[in-house]
């Protein structure tokens, strides 16, 4: 069994790495880099259609001698994930609205939804590209960590994540006062490259302590009968600090928009729900890494002469594509 | 396979969906104008047009809009320009053509101009391609996109085309979103704009 399961791991991680890659996405309108010459290929991927919503003239104008363009769509549909564009586009539009209505008069009720929306789009906004997610995985995979860690990384991931965006755009827009965006997306590209660089060295120092134990013999937090010690240390918080600190444009696109608005309030709220939002992503990841570890050793426990392979191998694979995560991360923002 | 591995196999594809990233995630969402312009010789290049989200046109404006009068004059364009547009070079502008199925790496534009119409903030400008006309009808694929996703183009729908100064020509559109173009991870599939012309 071990034959299927070993490749399978090492495939689930390493599509986990290439996924996280495009974390280095950047508003392309201020910065970053982009793919120069190159003309966009088609993948050839078979996905099915973006809905067809209603052109609408009206708001492009269209003029003398220009047509709303008959879309034909592919025959046929199959993908969640086209859909979620337009969704997105909806849920930032209600947003927008949210806060024009409150910031003419408060109502309990609209509030609700205001926060509610924010939350979901939080919840969303984290399932896309970030090394966050990769992050907390990994780490969980190559060390036992419990429900109340996983649930405490993941929220303190998205809290810091909002934080550290509302900090950057506040600061700016105070004390300077012009070209925020623009400025965001700088501090935000310096930022990035330290969480990436100190990723590496914790991954770093990670894997060496495994290695460290393993030519030593030690067993790794391990008891004759293969229950693991609870992990000592708050060595996740400083994951969790060190993954987080990279500012959010999600949340600095609303909060700039209040602050446009002159409702700076109402985009601190909405940035905290939206915080929530992303911790609840982030946090169902980190706990996913930790279960699938729990049921990877559990399985193992049944051969008893592979348990402690097993267990050096999860946690050397785990500390390791921390490194290695860090370190892509880090040489590709440079 | 017992219940054990086959829990294993749940979570293991389970943290594969959640760790990567498979949902798009774009920030900017832009509806908008493609009109291609002739002259005596043929198509002389494509004028387009991008209406912004208002969320992403209230921070422009915040952040450009200088004297907070709804416009740009042309020192804050100047300004806009080399802030929020220029380095949209290194994408080519995120605008991809195909003449006759040969690709045109599109290296520069001009006459870049800004402004606010119905509410919604717009960027335009002019992208030189110069294909000239004959009998035989010429081919020129026009796809707007953004390959990291940040920006999500054009929906399926939400794009208006034309031409210019096309009197002497035979023109004819078709506009459909192309799954064999999917770019990116994230699986968007791009609005391809294909005009087919030939002189009359």
């Amino acid at each position: 069994m071990m034959r299927i399961l070993v490749p399978l791991l090492l495939c689930a991680l390493l599509c986990a790495l290439l996924g996280a890659a495009p974390a280095l996405a950047r508003n392309p309108f201020m910065g970053g880099g982009g793919d120069g010459g190159k003309q966009g290929t088609g993948i050839g991927r078979n996905q099915g259609s973006a809905p067809a919503s209603k052109p609408d003239p009206e708001k492009i104008g269209a003029g003398k001698g220009e047509t709303v363009a008959p879309v034909k769509e592919p025959g046929f549909f199959r993908a969640l994930r086209v859909r979620l564009a337009p969704l997105q586009r909806q849920l930032k539009e209600r947003l927008s609205q949210y806060i024009k209505v409150l910031k003419e008069s408060t109502s309990l009720g609209t509030l609700f939804w205001f926060l509610l929306f924010s939350f979901a789009y939080g919840v969303i906004h984290a399932m896309g590209p970030g090394h966050g997610k990769a992050v907390a995985s990994f780490y969980f995979l190559s060390r036992k960590g419990t429900l109340a860690q996983g649930l405490l990384m993941g929220f303190l991931m998205g809290f810091l994540h909002a934080a550290s965006a509302s900090a950057v755009v506040l600061v700016t827009y105070f004390v300077l006062s012009r070209s925020v965006m623009a400025r965001f997306e700088a501090a935000g590209g310096v930022i990035e490259a330290v969480s990436f660089l100190l990723i590496a060295l914790i991954g770093l120092v990670l894997t060496a302590r495994v290695v460290y134990a393993l030519i030593r013999r030690k067993p790794l937090h391990v008891h004759e009968h293969g229950h693991e010690n609870p992990s000592k240390g708050r060595g996740f918080l400083l994951v969790a600090l060190v993954a987080g600190m990279v500012p959010c444009p999600g949340a600095a696109i609303i909060l700039l928009f209040t602050l446009a608005l002159k409702a700076p309030w109402l985009g601190l709220a909405s940035v905290g729900a939206m915080a929530l939002g992303m911790g609840f992503t982030i946090s169902a990841t980190a706990l996913l890494a930790v279960y699938f570890r729990k049921s990877v050793l559990a399985a193992a426990l049944t051969r008893p002469r592979i348990f402690g392979a097993v267990h050096a191998g999860l946690a050397l694979i785990g500390s390791s594509l921390v490194f290695l995560l860090g370190s892509a991360l880090f040489l590709g923002s440079l | 396979m017992s219940t054990k591995f086959q829990i294993v196999f749940f979570f293991a594809l389970l943290l594969v969906f959640s760790a990567t990233d498979t949902f798009a995630h774009p920030h900017v969402f832009v509806a908008g104008k493609a009109i291609f312009v002739f002259d005596s010789k043929g198509l002389s290049g494509i004028r387009l047009k991008w209406f912004f989200d208002e969320m992403f046109g209230v921070q422009i404006l915040e952040d450009y809009d200088v004297d907070r009068d709804g416009r740009f004059n042309s020192k804050e364009l100047a300004v806009l320009k080399d802030e929020a547009f220029s380095n949209l070079k290194n994408y080519n502008y995120f605008t991809h053509i195909k003449i006759d199925g040969q690709a045109f790496p599109v290296q520069f534009v001009r006459d870049f101009s800004a402004g606010v119409e119905g509410g919604d903030l717009y960027y335009t400008f002019f992208v030189p391609c110069h294909v000239s006309a004959a009998s035989a009808p010429r081919t020129v694929v026009l796809m707007v996109f953004d390959p990291e996703y940040y920006v999500d183009f054009y929906l399926a729908g939400e794009v208006v085309v034309g031409t210019e100064n096309a009197d002497a020509y035979n023109t004819d559109f078709k506009v459909e979103q192309n799954p064999k173009a999917a770019f990116s991870i994230y699986m968007a599939v791009p609005t391809e704009i294909t005009l087919r012309f030939s002189r009359k």
